[in-house]
Formats: C-alpha cells, structure tokens, sequence
C-alpha cells in the first residue's frame, strides 16, 4: 500500500515539476543576501540536502542562509531550508496571487480551519495520512494522544482524508485585570462572584478611586463581557474589537457545538448587562472599543483611569510571575500603562462565579498550529519524511524546540529569573532562522521551556472556554455574515437600551430564519461526522 | 476642414481614408490606446471569475463555473437591501455636500488677493488628502468623545446632554459626510482652480463695465467657465453611487450604527470571514461597476442633450 | 511678465475704486471660510506631529496632543535607520519624475486628438477609455500579465502599468476642448503639424491643466505600494511609502493571538511615518502652484 503511495508521489511529483517549468516564468523570490534557490525537488543523489519551504505565518521572513540556526537546522534533517516571506498587509490576497502565479511553499500553517476547504479543493494543501504521522512522529503522536479530548486527531479531516497536523497548545484563558490601587484606595478585595463584582465596581462608579473629585469614572467595558457571559456558562466573545465574534460557536458537554448567542441564558445575560449599563458600570464609550489604536491588546480606557477593569491574556501584562514590582516581569501593556500612571497598580483576580456555580473566560484553541503540507511538499516522500521529523523533534527533544522558537542564547535570547526572554525581535529574529519552523506554544514546549510562565498562566487563570474548531460547511460560510449584523446590532441594542430586552426573543427567531439553525444542524452533523471518522 | 451634410453632421467616410486623412493624429494615439490595450484590457478576461467558483492555484481554467451564485447569494441575503439603501443615501448626502465644496472652495482661494495667504491657504487644504482614514477616523472619533471632546465638552459647559456621535444612528451619516467633506474639499479644488485661473481677465473686464459687483461676476463669468468641467466631474461622480470608502466606513462603523451605516463593502468584508472570496468579491465589484458604468453613460446622453459638455 | 503685471494692477486699480459694501461682504466671507477650513486642518496635524514626536506615554493619554512637551524621537530614527529607507526615497523620487514626465507626456498626445471633434471614432475611443475606468480584471490577472511581459523586478513595473489615468486623459481632452479653434486654424494655414500645433500652441496655453495632472500623476507615484508589494522583492528597487508600510507592520503582527513579542510605539512610528511621507508633497506644491496662473489666453488670441 506504501509503495504504491510513493510511486504515485513520485510520478506526480515529476508532473508537478513538468507544470511548474512550463507555465511559470518566475524567478523564486530572492532573498535579500541575493541568493537564488537552485536545487531542485527531486535529487537523485543520496545525502544531497532537499529544498524545504516554510511559511508559518504573516510574520515570516526569508532566511539567511548563513545563519547559524539555519545551518544547524539543515544539518540535522538534511534540507535547504527556505521560507517566504508574505507581506502581512493583505496576507490572504498575497498568497492568492503567488499561488496564482503556480507557486507555493512546501509546508503551510493555516489559521482558519474555515479556509481547509477551500485549500483543499484548490488543490492546495496535499494529504498527509494520520498513519504515515504516527508512524514517522511517535513522540508528536504519544503527546497528541494524551490531550486529546476527542478532536484533535480529527481537526483537519476533510471529506474523510487527513490533511495536516493539530497541536495541543498550552492555552491560557483570559485573566481579569483590577486597578489595584483603586481597590485599595476604597478599602475593597478583588471580588469573585458576579454579586461582588456588581458591588466592586458600583463603587468604582460613585466612590472616586482616582481621587479628582469627579464621578467621571465608569467600571469596565467591552473586553469584560466575555467573563459576565462566562458566569453564565456561555461562550460570547468579543475578542480585542467591540464586536461580538458570532462565527465562533460553543462545544457543549455533551459534545455536541451550537451557538451561544441564541441559547435562553444569554437573555439573562443581556439583562443584567443592561442594569450595569444604566447604572454607569458599563462605559458608555465601550461601542468604540477600549483600544484606540496603535497595538490592539492595549487597553486605553483601563490605562486612562476611564475603567478599572479589564481583561488580557495574562502575558500581555505579566511574563512570569504575579509581582508587579519587577520591571523584567513587565509585559507590553503593562510597561505602557506604567508609563502612564507611574504610582499605578494591578492585580488580577478571578472571572465571576454566577448564580448557578459557573465561571469562565474564554480561551483560544486548545489545538492549534494548524501546519499542512502542500501539494508541492506532500509530492516528494523526503519533504514529507523531514517534516514528521522536524514535528517528531519539536515534542522529543526540548533543545531543538527551544533553538526552533527561541534561537541562540546570548544572541536571540536570555536567561532571567522567570525564563527566558527574547533579546531579538520582529524579522531580524526570523532571518536567523528562529520562529520559522516552529509549532507554537505547545503543551509541552510550555512545561519544559518556559514552566514559570506556563504556570503563573494557570495560576491566575480559571475556567477556560476554549475555542471551538467548528467544520467549515457551506450553510454557515453563506450566512455568516447576516448572523453576524443580526447578532450584534441586537445584542449592542439591547445593552444599551436601544431596544427592550424582550427584543431577544425576536432576535432569535430571526437568527433561526436567517440560516440560523440549519448552520447550527450543519455543523453539528459534519463535526459528528469527522469524531466517527477517526475512530 | 470636411465636407458636411446638409444637416452640419460630418460626412462618414471610409476607414482607410480616414486613416490617412488623420495620420497624424491617430499616430500620437498610439501609445496611450497601446496602454490601455495592454493593461486595462489584457487582464479583462478576469471577469469571468465572478462567474466561477475560483482557485488561485487552478486559474480560470481549472476552476468551475458557477454562474449566477455569488450574484443571487448577494441579492438574496435579507440584508442586501437595508445594505445597498446606505449605501445610496450616503452617496448621495456626500453628492449634495461634498460634490460643490470644492467649486465652492476654489471660488473663494480666487476671491482671496492676498497672495501669501491664498497659497498658504491652498497648500494646507489638500495635506488631509493624504492622511489614511485609519488615522482620520481615530482622530476624529476622540474629537467626537462623548466624555472628552471638546464638543461634548462645550454642550455640557452649556447644560446640555453629551451626544455620543459616532455611535448615534442619527448622527452616524453626518458623521461620514462630514468628515469625508474636511478630507476631499482641498484635493477635489484643485482641478476647479486650474480651471477657475484660467478664465479671460477680459471677460472680467467686461462684465465690471456693465456694472457687476463680485458676487455678479461670480455668477456670470467664472461659474458658467467652470461648467464644462463641472458637469464632466458630475458624469463621474454620479457613476460612483455604489462605491462606498471602505476605508472610510470601516474605521468608524459599530454595530450600534449597522442599520444606517453599513455598506456593501462593509457587509462584503464580513462576508468574507470565513472563506477565501475571492471570487465573491469580484461579482460584487462588477455588479457595483456595471450599475456605476450605465449611470455614467445615463447622465452622460442627458448631459449631452441639455448642453454643450459631456464625456463623449 | 510684465504685460502681465500691468493687467493685474489695471484691474486691482479699477476695483480699487469701486470698493464697496459687497467687497467687504465676498471678502470676509472668502477669508473668514479660507481660515475656517485652515484651522480646521492645521490642528490635526498639529496632533500628528506631536505624536510623530512624543513617547508612548504622552501618546497613549486620551484627549489631545497640540503641542510636544516631552520628545522621543525614536520613530524618525527607526525609519531613517532602516536599511532600505534611503535608498526607497531615492527610488520613489526616481519614479515619481520619469512617471510624472511620461505620464504627462503620453496625457497629452492621446488627449489632444480626442479633442478635435472632427476625429472619426472619436467617440468609440473615449468609450474604449472610458471603460476602463469602470472595469477591470482584477489583481491575480494583472499579476499573472505583469509576471509574463518580465516586469517583475523590473523599475519599470512602477512606470509602465500606471502610465496614465483615463481620469487625467478626460480633464486634459476637455481643456484642450476649451482653446479656440482659431488659433490652431492659422497655425495650420502656415503650414504647422499637428505635432506642431500640440506642442507649440496648445501646450503652453495648458499650464494649469498641465500642472494639475502632474499634480496628480506625482502624488500616485509619490503614494504607491501596493504595485511594490505584488510584483518586486529585491529590496534595492523598494518605493518609500512600502518601506515605511514594513517598519510600521513589523511592529505588530497581523493575527493577534499569535504574537510572540513586539515592537511598540506603533502610534509615534506611524504618525512619523506620515510626516516624512508629506514632506515633500508639502514643499513640491508651491514650486507648481506658479503654473495655476490666470490669462495665459490672453496675449495669444490679441497676437
């Protein structure tokens, strides 16, 4: 059966070379060294090293090929390792032309599984047997096997073929940020159920915890929503933009994916979101968002005093560890908002505990990292070998996946109390080679690498509600959009009171009509579908 | 310079005599219809693709055809409608407000006769043209804060209610226009200038003999000189009606203000959230540019018919 | 000159006199709106370059930044020490003028026949043009011609693709529309061309118009990035504004989530990134604004 594979890959694989010599008159994208790519795919002599392309992500970079993670690299799998660099400005549209232009790199990370299809039928993405991974990545495989919940395996499964392999990754929910020298000033303790919250930030509202003699603070804004939904046991996100994000449906216990947005309990939700508004706990200004431009994880509101609440992936404030005196320990919010109020201070506390014991933040995907290989790479049997390799490496030997993510000490990164930090950044780092064969954060790339960080990440963090793969289908790509305006005009609408809370039940019939449901039974049928596949 | 009928229409005569007839013409035409030759109608063939089902990798060739789909997907998506009215109504507050500004403005730069001040003036007017909406909008909406901009500032020093403009739907399209006028009126000027200063001075002479102030010099010389381009940029400008700036609106669009504020390529943007569309795009943007080329060539016969000026 | 500064002063002179209530009307309204609209613009630029100025901690404080109080230069510096910065100014200057200059050139040959109404075909051919202004094929089709005619990584992909606007082609045949007949009938009664007639008569009497597309035709060029980002890679043919596009997207990564670690003050960057973008738009406009003149007309048609 193997064998027949391998025939078949080589004969397409000297087809593909046939097509490419004649219909494209391109040169290969020259690295800025001036270098040309020359060796081909199919070399014949034993040992001679194979040209592998990467593309991760919009953040790539063509590699120096004198660098030295480079050549460490190329030395271990014996390849010519490339990588393309895509402009991020209009990445989709960029990738569309190249591969218009009948190019495209060898190994290929997508972050959306709603584009698989589309890969796929365009004859983009190659298949890469879930066997043919578990033979030749045992360690990947083994570590695979022990965090999944059921769907990793079956993530990028299309029409009953494998095409890619899912990560486990080390995500982390959202942590709840307080202004901690606010709770201070007004004698209060970071609350924990719903109720206290209520009352935290009720006194936010009409206590002065600036101490400027105005009431002109509110409480929290838009990024807070997700957690009040939370408490409820839903999953409605906003994400970094004030906009609920409606494509991205919920995993119920019992296995099965729906929408949040229509369930009952988002009324009450919705209420009670309303009676803060109309208290003033909720800015008024959420509807333009926290953020005011420049890097989007900031928070302007929170570090303005607007609000004193706010929610962050823990890393966007603190590295390593819970002290807020340590300026190494700072992240990238963290020093802007020090910038700005020098006597300031933070805390983080827990999501909200609701009425029935629930409580949450959302997550992002548990899996991950989507990495596919292309037709191009799934063509030529060595490609294939030395990717599951490379995969294989990143879960077995922890050098290896530090040198591929972090680099080289003393050049690309540093030893500090609480774990490494990067000393390299943006596309110097990945010239050198460093994040351009990586797999992300994963489970025990976290645990090994960088444990501090992966361990204050829990410690701070609680109930996760991770984000959901939903199988791409056409009902839902065709509707998605009219669900989204229904979706957020109504929800903003009713949050601010433009329309009555028992508009919601019009909202859901509407959402039902409009394609509602039978995305919802779309969905539902292909992701039963694709678990019994891989069974 | 040729014969006519007795109507005064030119007699049509052959194509090889007219050839020679205009040799020289139509060899300075060579290069630029050369241009458009190649690459405006090289890659017209493109087109098609808003009738397939398109793979970047496949080319047109490989990839299905669908006929209609993306067409009937658009026109039957239950917003589409709410979503093209909009679009309308915003082009054409943007045509009533931000179409005469900059006539407007040029005939004031040409009533200023401080020199200094008159190009101070005109060099500062474009330098918006040039700034991304992104930074615009972002300016503009701390500008418009209900807490700290110095409107709101002001309507409550004077007792009155904080308006969150931006989210208002009452507001939200004034907002557009607006902001789009402080944008376009000092670039939009500057075809109307080069016309305005190069009005006869006699003609102005002649006018203050008979007795006409300003304002009435206005009227009589420098808009009827301006007409000819005037309504040349009208025929275009009324072609543009379903095109939207998605810069623009995207920048300043909340869900709050969907129902007034949403366009089509606004909607089309979150269309394309979950698939690659291209291939949906491109029929949004030929039905968009058909209806815009049949109202350019409407107002164009009408143009024609009513005065002397028009595109062709 | 002269003859015309004698017009002007004859003029001013003979308003000079009738100087009354309407004048004071038309000029307080025409300066009171002129400074209007000036200070409507000046104050957010204002801002811009503050910000282009500050640190992130003035920058990140809400409400409004007229004046710098604290300065960090750091965006300028970053920009200007970009390897490619430079060298992408040079560029982007290069082809602005060769773009400009055979824009214009082009403009006008195919303008000045589209405007002699006596053409045959004229009105298919302005349909032919006319047409395109509406249509086109698309990015992946031009891509794909550009990618077969070798003009990838090629100067001349930022020249040749963008030659002329049917835009620019429309206004310039209408002014050319609006120049007496006479002139070009005694020009042809001594024997003149029509290459003649384009370059000696109509050419001179077309400053403002002229200088309008140049305008026009520079200011494209001056802007473009996106004919750099699809159909060149060598960094040694980078344009400005696609350099300072890269250094501002280094800072941040186009999906949040996947961030590893960044490099901030994306405000202070991007708004100093503006400020060496307008530069020269602001200082070229002046040197262009003596061709927007009044009365060429004038002398020829007396002649």
């Amino acid at each position: 059966m193997k064998k027949s594979k391998r025939l078949i890959a080589g004969f397409m694989a000297s087809m593909m070379a046939a097509s490419v010599l004649a219909g494209c008159s391109s040169k290969p994208a020259e690295s800025t060294q001036g270098q040309t790519a020359e060796a081909p795919a199919t070399a014949e002599e034993k040992g001679e090293p194979v040209q592998m392309t990467w593309l991760v992500g919009a953040t790539s970079a063509e590699v120096d090929d004198n660098a030295e993670v480079v050549k460490m690299i190329e030395d271990r799998f014996n390849i010519d390792l490339k990588a393309w660099y895509v402009d991020s400005n209009k990445y989709q549209e960029n990738l569309n032309v190249r591969f218009a232009g009948g190019e495209m790199p060898d190994v290929l990370v997508i972050d959306n599984l709603s584009q698989l299809p589309d890969y796929v039928d365009g004859g983009i993405i190659g298949e890469l047997p879930i066997e043919e991974i578990r033979e030749k990545a045992p360690n990947y495989a083994k570590i695979a096997d022990q965090y999944d919940d059921g769907s990793l395996w079956s993530t990028l499964v299309y029409k009953g073929k494998n095409y890619g392999v899912t990560n486990p990754m080390d995500a982390v929910p959202m942590a709840m940020f307080w202004r901690k020298d606010w709770l201070d000033k007004l004698g209060l303790e970071v609350p924990k159920t719903l109720d206290e919250y209520e009352k935290v930030l009720t006194a936010f509202v009409e206590q002065d915890p600036d101490g400027n003699g105005k009431k002109d603070t509110a409480a929290m804004a838009e990024r807070t929503f997700g957690a009040v939904f939370g408490a409820y046991g839903l999953r409605c996100v906003t994400g970094g933009n004030p906009r609920f994000k409606v494509e991205e449906m919920q995993l119920g216990e019992d296995n099965v994916p729906y929408f949040p947005y229509i369930q009952p309990k988002a009324k009450e939700v919705l209420a009670k979101l309303h009676d803060w508004y109309t208290k003033g706990l909720i800015d008024k200004e959420f509807i333009t968002g926290e953020n005011h431009g420049g890097y989007a994880w900031l928070s302007h509101s929170f570090m303005n005093g607007k609000i004193g609440l706010t929610s962050a992936q823990p890393y966007h404030y603190l590295n390593a560890s819970t002290d807020t005196k340590n300026e190494e320990n700072w992240g990238v919010c963290m020093k802007e908002f020090k910038g700005l109020n020098p006597d300031g201070d933070i805390v983080i506390g827990p999501a909200p505990i609701g009425p029935d014991g629930q409580s949450g933040t959302e997550g992002w995907n548990l899996t991950g990292r989507m990495t596919c290989l292309t037709t191009k790479g799934a063509s030529d049997p060595r490609i294939v070998d030395a990717f599951l390799a490379m995969l294989d490496a990143y879960y077995s030997d922890m050098d290896y996946a530090r040198l591929v993510n972090y680099g080289l000490e003393g050049k690309h990164w540093k030893m500090a109390d609480l774990g490494p930090i990067r000393i390299m950044e943006g596309t110097d780092l990945r010239k050198e080679g460093v994040l351009q064969v990586d797999f992300g954060s994963t489970v025990n790339f976290a645990e090994n690498v960088t444990p501090q960080k992966r361990k204050f990440g829990h410690e701070v963090t609680g109930n996760g509600y991770y984000r959901f793969n939903a199988p791409p289908v056409e009902e839902v790509s065709n509707v998605i959009a009219t669900l989204d305006s229904l979706t957020n005009q109504a929800y903003f609408d009713i949050i601010t009171g433009a329309k009555p809370i028992d508009y919601f039940d019009t909202f859901v019939e509407e959402f039902k009509k409009a394609g509602g449901e039978a995305a919802e039974k779309a969905v539902q049928q292909a992701y039963a579908e694709k678990i019994a596949a891989v069974k | 310079m040729t014969a006519v009928t007795a109507k005064g229409k030119p007699v049509k005569k052959g194509f090889l005599y007219n050839m020679s007839h205009y040799k020289e013409y139509y060899i300075m035409l060579i290069p630029g219809i050369l241009f458009f030759l190649v690459f405006c109608y090289g890659p017209m063939y493109g087109l098609v693709i808003a009738f397939q089902n398109y793979y970047p990798l496949k080319g047109i060739s490989g990839s299905p055809f669908v006929g209609l789909k993306h067409f009937k997907a658009l026109f039957n998506d239950p917003f589409f409608v709410s979503v093209l009215k909009n679009t309308l109504i915003i082009s054409f507050y943007k045509l009533l407000i931000c179409f005469p500004a900059p006539i407007i403005l040029s005939l004031i730069l040409n009533e200023i006769k401080c020199m200094p001040f008159k190009k101070f003036a005109q060099s500062i007017s474009y330098l918006p043209h040039f700034v991304s909406w992104v930074v615009v909008s972002g300016i503009i909406i701390e500008f418009l804060s209900p807490s700290r901009g110095p409107i709101n500032i002001l309507l409550q020093n004077l007792g009155f209610e904080s308006i969150f403009f931006v989210a208002e739907p009452k507001c939200f399209r004034g907002v557009l226009v607006l902001s789009d006028l402080w944008k376009s009126i000092g670039w939009g000027s500057i075809v109307y200038l080069a016309a305005v200063t190069a009005v006869d001075p006699t003609l102005y002479e002649a006018a203050e003999m008979d007795g006409a102030g300003r304002i009435k010099k206005i009227i009589h010389v420098t808009l009827p000189a301006l007409a000819p381009i005037i309504t040349v940029m009208l025929i275009m400008e009324s072609g543009k009606i379903l095109n939207d700036s998605f810069e623009q609106v995207y920048n300043f669009l909340t869900p709050s203000t969907y129902s007034v504020g949403d366009v089509i390529s606004t909607f089309v943007y979150r269309m394309g959230i979950q698939k690659m569309q291209y291939s949906f795009t491109t029929a949004v943007d030929l039905f968009k540019n058909t209806i815009s080329f049949i109202l350019v060539i409407l107002t164009n016969y009408v143009a024609r018919k009513t005065n002397d000026y028009a595109l062709w | 000159m002269k003859k015309k500064k004698n017009n002007d002063e004859e003029i001013a002179s003979v308003r000079k006199r009738k100087r009354s209530r309407e004048d004071w009307i038309v000029d307080g309204f025409a300066y009171g709106m002129a400074a209007i609209l000036v200070i409507a613009i000046i104050l957010p630029f204002m801002q811009v370059i503050t910000v282009s100025m500050s640190p992130a901690s003035v920058v990140n404080a809400t409400g409004f930044h007229l004046f710098p109080t604290k300065f960090d230069f750091s965006g300028y510096k970053k920009i200007a020490t970009d390897n490619n910065f430079w060298h992408s100014y040079l560029n982007t200057i290069l082809r602005a003028v060769i773009g400009t200059s055979s824009g214009v050139l082009i403009t006008i040959m195919t303008a000045y026949p589209l405007s002699k109404v006596n053409l045959p075909y004229r009105k298919g051919l302005m349909l032919f043009v006319v047409f395109t202004m509406y249509f086109s094929g698309g990015m992946i089709p031009k891509y794909l011609l550009i990618k077969n005619l070798h003009l990838t990584n090629n100067f001349l992909v930022y020249i040749l693709p963008c030659l002329i606007t049917g835009f620019a082609l429309i206004i310039t045949r209408n002014f050319f529309m609006s120049i007496p007949g006479e002139l070009e009938e005694s020009a042809k009664i001594d024997g003149a061309t029509p290459w003649r007639v384009l370059f000696g008569i109509y050419l001179p009497l077309s400053k403002p118009v002229v200088a309008t597309i140049s305008l026009w035709y520079c200011v494209h060029h001056w802007n473009s990035w996106m004919d750099n980002m699809l159909y060149v890679t060598k960094s040694n043919l980078y344009v400005l504004q696609y350099v300072l596009q890269t250094i501002l997207t280094n800072g941040q990564t186009a999906d949040m989530e996947t961030m590893t670690d960044v490099i901030i003050h994306t405000e202070t960057m991007k708004m100093a990134a503006l400020v060496l973008s307008l530069l020269p738009i602001v200082c070229t406009y002046p040197f262009l604004q003596k061709y927007f003149v009044k009365g060429m007309l004038v002398g020829s048609v007396k002649g």
